[in-house]
């Protein structure tokens, strides 16, 4: 250790185990500035530097006064360690070591040589940093990347005094290198040079990321000698360098000295590597000039692309509106767009319909144009928002009857825009209803001929009747003035006459007259009977009216019917009563119902034969099942049993109006009538009818107990 | 017209009262009655009797009056059709006239003396007709007499008259006539 003090150079007051270090060691140090260490250290002192700012001049400074110097804190970063530094520049952070760090830099300082030396190639670097850092300059403001490279090339050479120098750029799509430039007698063979990865020196160096010198290339086995034809050159000497970006390999800087003079030295690739990374930097930037360059026009000849493509859009969708416009013009059904009841569009046979131009529809409401209301029309389907289907029918200003359907636009309950079409059904309707007319009059017409043939026969006989009860009164008038006139004859005592008249009386056969009256009376009685009968059901089938009120317990109109058609406890008759709600019908027409059709399985039976009735009930309606064992019904007649005057029983036993009466009071009640059978396996017959509200049952139930049966 | 006694009368109606009435009205007519409650009934008496007028019902059942009166016109050309119906409509009416070829359509109810009156003018018709068939077998009968007569003595059926346009009875003339030939 030299007597002079150690030159502590430190940002701010040095920490107590530095100093607590030094004192141990029995040190002498002072506490310098780094001016100052500058200015005093012309003679060998030691100096602990921490990084302040310049504290590369000021190890650089100690080492050219012949001292040495170690850093305090983290390690040098080997980047850091070149240029105007010192080899092997050690870094402490342990006090502990920090007198051995100086002893070594001091030993390593002596072994350099003479400060003279040293102080030379100091200068020879301080100048080659110079010119690295105004090269570097130079090839950083060239923009495109050709130039770039070019400079690069160009300063490569001059820097290392090379022959040739070449920059290899990495093809990121395949790794291979290629020449994007290159420089030196031939360069022009050299264009379409490329070198995969790990081929040749240059694939070396940009495989394994170092730089490397290769003294004699001839003598290299990773020499690739392509390079060395279309050069031209002899190549001797090679440097190559990695160009790093931020640890990926972007190409490799190489120099070439041919094989006539001396091979490149360390030094001189030390140089090649300093200049690397400004080469790196500079090449990256015009990369990515080059680049931006290209979005740049890739965008502009986008932009006016896109240009080109809107203004063709807006002329389709100008002819695409001209286009719809035209079809709903065409459409001879009124149509509009709206929202809720306002019209946003229309077409011309809606301005039509509601006799405005076509420019003062838009605005409007619908009832108001199209009905003259000013509040929604009655049963409009719009407020009713999208429950169920959006249809309607009504009658218009016009007094046109208009069908319409609507269409929500989105299936978004928020939107309320709604396509409207309207249909006029005026003539329909109108056709409709006089179909209607002509089949009620084509069936009024059905019912009145076989009404007419029912009457007739009965008013056949009845009038024959009367005019033969005619002739008989006459026989009996004669009889009793021959009577008479017989007795006036005995009372003159002139019994010869009296015998002739009361012969004749005999010749007139009164007694026979008379039966004969009698029949005839009896039978027009029971002809008369008759056409009360079928005026009486006609009547029934004609009747209408749905009579609302108390819903029946069809158990108890069972119940009822069964009694008065076949008597108290009748041995042929089974019930089976589960119906627990009533049914939407008068009792009183519940009980013809059931009449027409027990009456018929009463007769239908004969024998031990049984009728079996059952109810039962669904949630919504109530079912009566009445099932006799009787003669059933041949096919042939089954399609008719509905038909008016339509009977198989024997003349003036039945008209022919039940079951035609049952079904129209069913249908009238909103039921429901089939019968099924065939001959010699019974009929069954079963009728729904609409079940009365729920709230009724309970009521219902009681009374179903109360029952009798 | 002198009428045979006993005419016979077939009715046909599904209705009891209708025939008891159609009896009644009849009876004193002086016709022989016959009555049937459906038409296979009615066919039955036809085959077996001579009936000479059929009065029928149009709606019974198995078989309409329409379709009973063709198989009578079929089987029975001679016997004379009447339909007695309370389904007076056209259609009926025209198909019993044109294809059942009735002698009249009445409809009830029916007037007792329009019957009797309809009756007695179709029994009219009847015989009228059988004189005429009877009087053209007759006719037939003489000109075939007069054929194998001319067949046995040829020209006995011609009249020769001489040129005064008398008669003549001159046998000798008769194969020089040119009428002969």
């Amino acid at each position: 250790m030299t007597a002079a003090p150690v030159l502590l150079v430190l940002q701010g007051e040095p920490p107590e185990p530095l100093v607590a270090g030094l004192s141990e060691a029995g040190v002498q140090f002072r506490r310098v500035s780094a001016q100052e260490a500058i200015r005093v250290s012309t003679s060998a002192h030691l100096a602990v530097c921490a990084r302040v700012p310049a504290w590369q001049a000021v190890i650089a400074r100690v080492y050219l006064g012949g001292g040495a110097a170690v850093i305090w804190g983290p390690p040098v970063a080997p980047l850091e360690s070149r240029g105007l530094l010192p080899p092997h520049l050690e870094a402490v952070e342990d006090p502990a070591q920090l007198i051995g760090a100086l002893r070594r830099a001091k030993e390593r300082s002596l072994a350099a040589g003479n400060p003279q030396q040293l102080s030379e190639k100091l200068l020879e670097r301080v100048e080659s940093a110079e010119r690295i850092s105004r090269f570097a300059q130079s090839i950083a403001t060239r923009i495109d990347l050709p130039d770039t490279i070019q400079e690069a090339i160009r300063r490569t050479r001059e820097l290392c005094d090379s022959d040739g120098a070449s920059l290899l750029l990495v093809d990121p799509a395949s790794g291979d290198l290629f020449l994007d430039t290159v420089s030196g007698p031939q360069s022009q063979n050299m264009q379409s040079f490329r070198l995969r990865p790990g081929q040749g020196i240059a694939g070396k160096v940009a495989q394994q990321a170092t730089s490397c010198l290769v003294l004699d290339a001839r003598q290299d086995p990773d020499f690739d000698p392509r390079g060395d034809a279309a050069t031209g050159l002899s190549i001797g000497s090679i440097i190559a360098v990695p160009l790093l970006q931020a640890g990926d390999v972007l190409g490799v800087l190489e120099a070439v000295r041919a094989a006539r003079r001396r091979p490149f030295d360390p030094e001189e690739l030390r140089r090649l590597e300093d200049l690397a990374p400004h080469v790196t930097i500079a090449v990256h930037n015009a990369q990515t000039n080059a680049r931006l360059r290209e979005f740049q026009l890739q965008l502009v000849s986008a932009n006016s692309d896109l240009e080109r493509k809107v203004h063709e859009r807006t002329k389709q969708i100008r002819n695409a509106t001209v286009e719809w416009e035209r079809t709903f013009d065409a459409i001879e059904e009124p149509i509009a767009l709206q929202e809720g009841f306002v019209i946003r569009r229309a077409n011309i046979a809606y301005a039509k319909e509601v006799g405005l131009l076509i420019t003062d529809v838009p605005g409007q409401t619908c009832h108001k144009i199209m009905a003259g209301l000013d509040s929604p029309c009655q049963g409009c389907p719009l407020p009713a928002g999208r429950v169920g289907e959006l249809r309607g029918e009504f009658t218009m200003k016009s007094q046109s009857r208009l069908l319409l359907s609507g269409f929500w636009m989105s299936p978004h309950s928020t939107d309320n825009r709604v396509v409207v079409h309207y249909r006029d059904v005026t003539k329909q309707r109108s056709l409709e209803e006089r179909l209607r007319e002509s089949e009620r009059l084509a069936a009024l017409g059905q019912l009145a001929s076989g009404a007419a043939h029912e009457i007739n026969n009965p008013l056949g006989f009845l009038t024959s009747n009367l005019q033969n009860l005619n002739y008989c009164l006459e026989e009996l008038r004669m009889t009793s003035s021959l009577a008479t006139k017989a007795l006036e004859l005995l009372r003159a005592d002139r019994s010869l006459e009296a015998l002739k008249a009361l012969e004749e009386i005999q010749y007139l056969e009164g007694e026979s007259a008379a039966n004969d009256g009698l029949d005839m009376i009896n039978e027009s009685l029971e002809g008369a009977r008759r056409v009360g009968d079928i005026v009486r059901g006609l009547r029934e089938l004609s009747r209408q009216e749905i009579a609302r009120g108390e819903p029946c317990c069809v158990n108890a109109s069972v119940t009822r019917v069964v009694r008065t058609e076949f008597g108290e406890q009748p041995p042929n008759v089974t019930l089976d009563l589960q119906a627990k709600i009533r049914a939407e019908i008068q009792p009183l027409q519940m009980d013809q119902v059931l009449g027409h059709i027990l009456r018929n399985a009463r007769q239908a039976i004969a024998g031990d034969q049984k009728v079996a009735v059952r109810t039962w009930n669904t949630d919504t309606e109530v079912i009566i099942q009445i099932k006799d064992e009787g003669c059933g019904i041949p096919p042939e007649n089954l399609r008719r049993i509905f038909e008016p005057f339509f009977t198989t029983r024997g003349v003036g036993k039945g008209i022919g109006l039940g079951l035609t009466a049952a079904y129209g009071i069913i249908k009238r009640n909103g039921g429901w009538i089939d019968v099924q059978s065939a001959p010699g396996h019974g009929t069954t017959v079963t009728v729904k009818l609409p079940g009365a509200k729920p709230q009724e049952a309970a009521h219902q139930r009681t009374s179903a107990v109360a029952l009798p049966l | 017209m002198p009428r045979p006694p006993f005419h016979r009368i077939l009715v046909v109606d599904d209705e009891d009262y209708v025939r008891n009435a159609i009896r009644r009205s009849l009876r004193k007519e002086g016709y022989e009655l016959f009555f049937a409650c459906e038409p296979s009934e009615g066919l039955t008496v036809l085959r077996e009797n001579k009936i000479d007028l059929v009065i029928s019902d149009h709606l019974m059942p198995n078989m309409t009056g329409l379709e009973f009166l063709k198989i009578v016109h079929d089987r029975h050309p001679d016997c004379m059709r009447i339909m007695l119906t309370g389904h007076a409509d056209m259609q009926t009416a025209i198909d019993a006239i044109n294809q059942g070829e009735i002698y009249r359509f009445l409809t009830k109810p029916w007037d007792d003396t329009e019957l009797k009156v309809t009756i007695h003018l179709a029994f009219e018709q009847l015989e009228l007709m059988r004189e005429n068939r009877r009087l053209m077998t007759a006719v037939r009968r003489q000109y075939d007499l007069i054929k194998s007569l001319e067949r046995e003595y040829p020209g006995i059926g011609k009249l020769v008259r001489d040129a005064d346009g008398a008669i003549s009875l001159d046998r000798d003339t008769r194969p020089s006539t040119p009428e002969t030939h």
